[in-house]
């Protein structure tokens, strides 16, 4: 549990780091890490007897494969298959180095660089020197101890996996054993008989001849003669069996010196027994063998049989298993993904299903949980043994597996490259009818058969007519044939040698087939095969022909399997506790953000009067506004005006003066450095409530240029949530005076069309404070005429409007108050005619200024003054301009020219400076 | 176009509002009583009528209702395969069902695929407005910024789920007419019941989508941050392929277990016989841990930002 909060933490604090790491574009550097080390660690010889009790040594060839961490951690020993060396697992070894494992891997005495000769894991030879292995591992620091024990386990495949029973069994320092496609008899896995006469004892077997020369035969070397570096007494045995010979006693004491039958039930390390379903060497009978004698032991053993063995695949696909089972057991922790069962076995893909893996919550041996029997049609058949027992039928080849797989032939059609697979006249066969309901055999199935020989007239016809009893020898096989198709079910054969009576009368026998696992599919018929000849057995040279008889059932063993939908792996504790409070946290930060808007929108009792507004509140106000960009640039330099109700404002001021920074921030797009603004006496932030009573068009028109413009107004006022009533749509829309268009798609239409659209969508709804930044850039003048017409009358209504604009004429001729800015800086603040006078005002060049002032003087209330060198200003007062012009020419002054009108400019240049406009 | 085609019968807002009957000029008339309530800004059938309509939305949806049918044709052309070539993953056995092809479907679009659409839809949030100017009309209704994000945030994950749901839907169907409609073959596994199957492709659909959280928030903090769609859109991209890519330097050791991209394939357990919960637990968990990061990184961004564009 604690562990698991631990993850959790790590988790957490380990997401945030990755979050800087991943975010922050410039940290690419990857951690300093140990670079992952390849080979083994440390090589050295050990010097073990050459044999019990010798004082001559041979010195083992070793590999040491340590972890990187400095701790001291489990060890594995890791014993190689037959012709294998220690480079052979190196591969393995490294696996188990990352997973954390010290691990010795060794080439056997009589194999690699070691010396010694092969004694087949024999316990006096392999056995006692893997014994003096972890006498090495125990004293080597790197190795962890727990309670003073070093913490070892022997992983083993085939020849090492008998090596990893027999050490382990007799061994009390192996904390666990992982066997992988090995054996448990030596003696019932080279000479194997698969038939139990009734009450007979078991006859002798049948030499698995292919096999046999495979391993031994193949040892026959130039330098060590035909037997290889086996032992004499290996290669006698061998040669003995090899001429016909039958075991005899002394031939199986030395067998069972290799054999783990003989020492297992001393076994006390939980151990793994992985078998293979295509293995003719080591079937399931083997791992089976094991199973039951480590079971009575006392010992916890978990079987699985995988898709894999001698047949095809070795090994491969059980790494996981093997880390997982490692990890359980040597570091003492349950395994993070799925507990691992007792047992698991793989079905083969068949003709409509798929291959899958199986798992059962107990190991049923193969005899099955259950059994299933069908009758077999076909009441006798003769075979012929021919002479010399050849042909032989080729059932399967040593390491290759089920011939129907490999050359692909349907059952008794001949085939170029092997020859007829089945001799017609060798073999008889049973066949199930269909099958109706489809199952699964896991187990080995059996059937009861009569074997005896052929009688004519109740006369015995033997061909040897010696009176003596005849052996005979059969091979049998499960065979399923669905549609065209006509396979072997698994890849072995079941042997057996019989004895039949001279007289003809029957001997019964209990037939036990290779034990695999199939899929039968509806409509499948199951046939069992008896046949006189394998090449993979020695045969028999004597021709004999013999009647077959079938009980007429044959039993299939099925297995339970354990739901497959429920168990896997729990969620971590960490994760469980994690998720809610993520989420909680969650929760609070929405909530946070939710409050803080609720605020913004009801601002309290003290930010401002109660409930309704003073209605005098200026529709605008602004106090020291300040805004600095990035780069220091002040845009808006402490700018204070205030807009009253009715008016139409200008903003004045020319480009890169701060009217369009001004206006974000009065709407709160940007957020001002110093400053306050107020709008209807409400204080405004981004988001504010009170920009409800605002419309406003700033920088330029923004619309989704796929929806028509009527859309894009309909959908821009949907989002205020205000009633659809109070849009005034369609008087919007008259204002952007669109035609048509208007439900024409947005992207089609001119600058000039979205700036008149844009307009009106300021002006949905009429709101109270109108803004608009430069609203007649790019309309034509008859529009711009219109536009100042219906801003005046906007604005007669006790609306407010705010144009900004750098265009004097602009200004002047559409507002009535004017905030003139330069620089960011407020230049001047008033009524248009305040700062421009009236409109009636002359400006008059005249050729003698001082005269003409005196001229202009006399008339009634009017005033004059000089603005520049031959140039006066005239306001008359009532006095019409042809009554200042003939003022000034009775006098005898010419007049240049004379131009009626306001001096906006003129003010607007005198405060804004040259170097402000280019 | 120009202005030429609009008729110059200006002032036209003078003739045409008025057209009732009077010949004044028009007025926007008296103003209003501000008692006018103002419900819920931006609602979000209306954010979803906006995303709708634009194709880029539309695209997706089509593309999700599109890509069982491409796959359905590319096995006609690939021919069977299947477990009888000797493979065993999934792809082996997407033949094997409607409910197989829809697992398969699933498997080979969550990696990639559905990353690129969330940084479609979520790096265009906010960035998409801002670079068509319509993310200031809408700040100024005024839409507060985190109610803004919010209905956006709601909008794209409605879509992306619709979209899944859209894949899902359209796999199944054309996984079952191909197919036939036998429950999920598990590969080198057994093969589930009907009702089992659509239970677990409905819970590894939803793994998927809370297992995107993590790249949806990250394109929310992305629009947020950027001004163009397509850097927000390109952040989230090369920030998965980033963490894929340092996933496969062993050298990070534990490290890499706590990328975002770690646990991408967590939802796979629920097409394995047994379903192993501690990974499916440990994506949701990790995808929520940077989700509320990113989310919270964005809305306090957000919520400060200066619109400028």
């Amino acid at each position: 549990m604690s562990r698991s909060h631990g993850r959790g933490w790590r988790m957490a604090l380990g997401a945030v780091v990755m979050f800087a790491v991943l975010v922050a574009p410039a940290s690419a550097a990857s951690p300093a890490s140990a670079a992952e080390t390849t080979g083994p660690s440390e090589t050295f010889r050990v010097d073990v007897p050459s044999a019990p009790g010798s004082a001559a040594t041979i010195s083992l060839d070793v590999d040491l494969y340590l972890p990187a961490t400095s701790r001291p951690a489990p060890a594995v020993l890791l014993a190689h298959g037959f012709g294998g060396s220690k480079r052979s697992v190196a591969k393995d070894a490294e696996r188990m180095r990352r997973e954390g494992y010290v691990v010795m891997a060794y080439s056997a005495r009589g194999f690699g660089r070691s010396g010694g000769r092969i004694s087949l894991d024999s316990l006096d030879y392999e056995v006692a020197d893997a014994k003096r292995l972890v006498d090495v591992l125990a004293s080597r620091p790197e190795v962890e101890t727990r309670d003073g024990d070093p913490v070892i386990g022997v992983v083993g495949a085939s020849y090492g996996g008998a090596l990893a029973l027999i050490l382990g069994a007799t061994d009390p320092r192996i904390v666990t054993v992982v066997a992988a496609i090995t054996w448990n008899d030596l003696a019932q896995a080279l000479v194997p008989q698969s038939a139990a006469a009734d009450g007979a004892a078991p006859a002798p077997g049948v030499f698995k001849q292919a096999w046999a020369t495979q391993l031994f035969g193949a040892a026959a070397s130039p330098f060590y003669g035909a037997c290889g570096r086996f032992t004499a007494e290996l290669c006698t045995l061998y040669t003995k069996l090899v001429g016909g010979g039958q075991l005899d006693a002394a031939d199986r004491t030395l067998l069972e010196a290799s054999s783990p039958a003989s020492v297992l039930s001393g076994m006390t390390a939980p151990t793994l027994l992985l078998q293979g379903r295509q293995d003719t060497l080591f079937g399931l009978d083997q791992s089976d063998a094991n199973e039951r004698a480590i079971t009575a032991a006392g010992a916890p053993v978990t079987v699985s049989w995988f898709a894999g063995g001698h047949d095809g695949g070795q090994t491969a696909g059980t790494d996981g298993v093997v880390d997982k089972w490692l990890f359980a057991h040597l570091r003492g922790r349950s395994p993070r993904h799925a507990s691992s069962e007792p047992f698991s076995f793989t079905v083969p893909t068949s003709a409509r299903g798929f291959a899958e893996t199986r798992v059962a919550a107990r190991y049923p041996g193969l005899d099955g949980g259950s059994l299933r029997t069908l009758p077999l049609n076909g009441r006798f058949g003769i075979v012929v043994n021919p002479p010399g027992g050849l042909p032989a039928t080729i059932s399967s080849l040593p390491g290759i597996g089920a011939v129907d797989s490999v050359i692909g032939g349907t059952g008794g059609s001949g085939s170029g490259i092997a020859g007829p697979i089945a001799q017609p006249a060798q073999q008889a066969k049973f066949a199930t009818g269909s099958i109706s309901t489809p199952f699964v055999l896991a187990g080995s199935p059996t059937v009861t058969v009569d074997v005896r020989l052929p009688r004519f007239r109740g006369e015995v016809r033997d061909s040897s007519r010696s009176g003596a009893p005849v052996e005979v020898l059969l091979f049998a096989q499960l065979r399923v044939s669905s549609g065209d198709s006509d396979i072997a079910v698994g890849g072995g054969v079941a042997p057996m040698r019989v004895s039949l009576p001279a007289d003809g009368s029957a001997t019964r026998v209990r037939l036990t087939l290779p034990a695999t696992t199939w899929r039968f599919e509806r409509g499948d018929k199951i046939a069992l095969s008896l046949r006189t000849t394998d090449a993979g057995y020695q045969g028999s040279a004597t021709s004999a022909t013999f009647v077959v008889n079938t009980e007429g059932a044959l039993s299939l063993p099925t297995v339970a399997s354990a739901d497959p939908a429920v168990g896997g792996g729990a969620p971590s504790a960490a994760a469980l506790i994690g998720i809610p409070m993520v989420l909680l946290l969650g929760l609070m930060l929405a909530a946070i953000a939710a409050i803080a808007d609720r605020r913004r929108d009801h601002p309290g009792p003290v930010a401002g009067p109660p409930a309704g507004r003073p209605d005098d509140a200026p529709p605008l106000a602004i106090r020291g506004l300040t805004k600095t960009y990035g780069a220091g640039f002040r845009a808006v330099d402490d700018l204070s005006f205030t807009v009253q109700q009715g008016q139409v404002l200008g903003l004045l001021g020319p480009n890169g003066a701060g009217k369009t920074t001004a206006l974000r921030m009065v709407t709160g797009l940007l957020r001002p450095d110093a400053g306050e603004i107020e709008i209807f006496g409400e204080k405004v932030s981004p988001g504010s409530r009170v920009l409800t009573r605002v419309g406003c068009f700033i920088e330029g028109p923004g619309f989704l240029p796929h929806l028509s413009g009527r859309r894009n107004l309909q959908l821009f006022w949907a989002a205020s949530g205000r009633p659809r009533a109070d849009a005034r749509l369609a008087e919007a829309l008259d204002i952007a005076d669109l035609g048509s268009a208007v439900n024409r798609r947005v992207g089609g239409y001119s600058q000039g069309m979205k700036q008149r659209l844009a307009i009106a969508q300021a002006m949905l709804g009429m709101p109270e404070l109108l803004i608009l930044d430069e609203p007649t850039n790019g309309l034509d003048p008859p529009q711009i005429f219109a536009l100042r017409g219906v801003l005046r009358r906007y604005a007669e209504t006790g609306r407010t409007v705010i144009v900004s604009s750098h265009l004097l004429g602009e200004v002047e001729q559409t507002c009535s108050d004017v905030v003139v800015m330069a620089r960011g800086r407020l230049l001047a603040a008033g009524p248009v005619a305040e700062l421009a006078g009236e409109s009636s005002e002359l400006t008059i060049e005249v050729t003698d200024v001082e005269a003409a002032l005196h001229a202009v003087h006399r008339l009634d209330g009017a005033e004059a003054l000089m603005t520049a060198p031959g140039t006066i200003r005239v306001l008359p007062a009532g006095n019409g301009p042809e009554a200042v012009v003939a003022a000034i020419t009775e006098n005898g002054i010419g007049i240049r020219s004379v131009t009626r009108g306001r001096h906006l400019e003129e003010t607007f240049l005198e405060m804004v400076g040259t170097e402000g406009i280019i | 176009m120009s202005t030429t085609d609009v008729p110059a019968s200006i002032p036209a807002p003078a003739s045409a509002a008025t057209s009732a009957g009077t010949s004044s000029p028009w007025s926007p008339g008296p103003i209003p009583g501000t008692a006018a309530s103002v419900r819920r800004t931006m609602p979000i059938r209306i954010e979803f009528a906006r995303q709708i309509s634009q194709w880029r939305v539309r695209v997706v949806l089509i593309i999700f209702a599109l890509l069982p049918v491409v796959v359905r044709l590319a096995f006609l052309i690939g021919g069977a395969g299947g477990p009888a070539a000797g493979r065993t993953d999934l792809a082996a056995f997407a033949q094997a069902s409607g409910t197989t092809f829809t697992a398969f479907i699933l498997v080979i679009t969550a990696g990639f695929l559905l990353t690129l659409v969330v940084a479609l839809l979520f790096g265009d949030m906010i960035a998409g407005e801002a670079s068509r100017s319509t993310l200031k009309y809408l700040l100024t209704i005024p839409v507060g910024r985190t109610r803004l994000l919010f209905v956006k945030v709601l909008v794209s994950w409605t879509v992306l789920v619709v979209g899944i749901l859209l894949l899902t839907g359209m796999s199944l169907l054309v996984g079952t007419i191909s197919y036939g409609g036998g429950g999920i073959q598990i590969p080198v596994g057994p093969q589930l019941g009907m009702g089992e199957s659509l239970l677990r492709i409905l819970a590894a659909v939803a793994i998927i989508c809370l297992h995107l959280s993590w790249a949806a928030a990250l394109g929310t903090m992305f629009t947020v941050l950027a001004e163009a769609p397509l850097a927000a859109a390109g952040g989230v991209v090369i920030t998965s392929i980033l963490s894929s890519i340092l996933e496969r330097i062993p050298d990070l050791g534990e490290v890499r277990h706590y990328l975002p991209t770690w646990n991408t394939d967590a939802f796979r357990e629920f097409f394995n016989a047994r379903i192993d919960y501690a990974p499916i637990a440990d994506s949701v968990l990790s995808a929520l841990i940077y989700a509320l990061l990113s989310t919270t990184v964005a809305v306090l961004w957000f919520r400060r930002k200066d619109i400028s564009s």
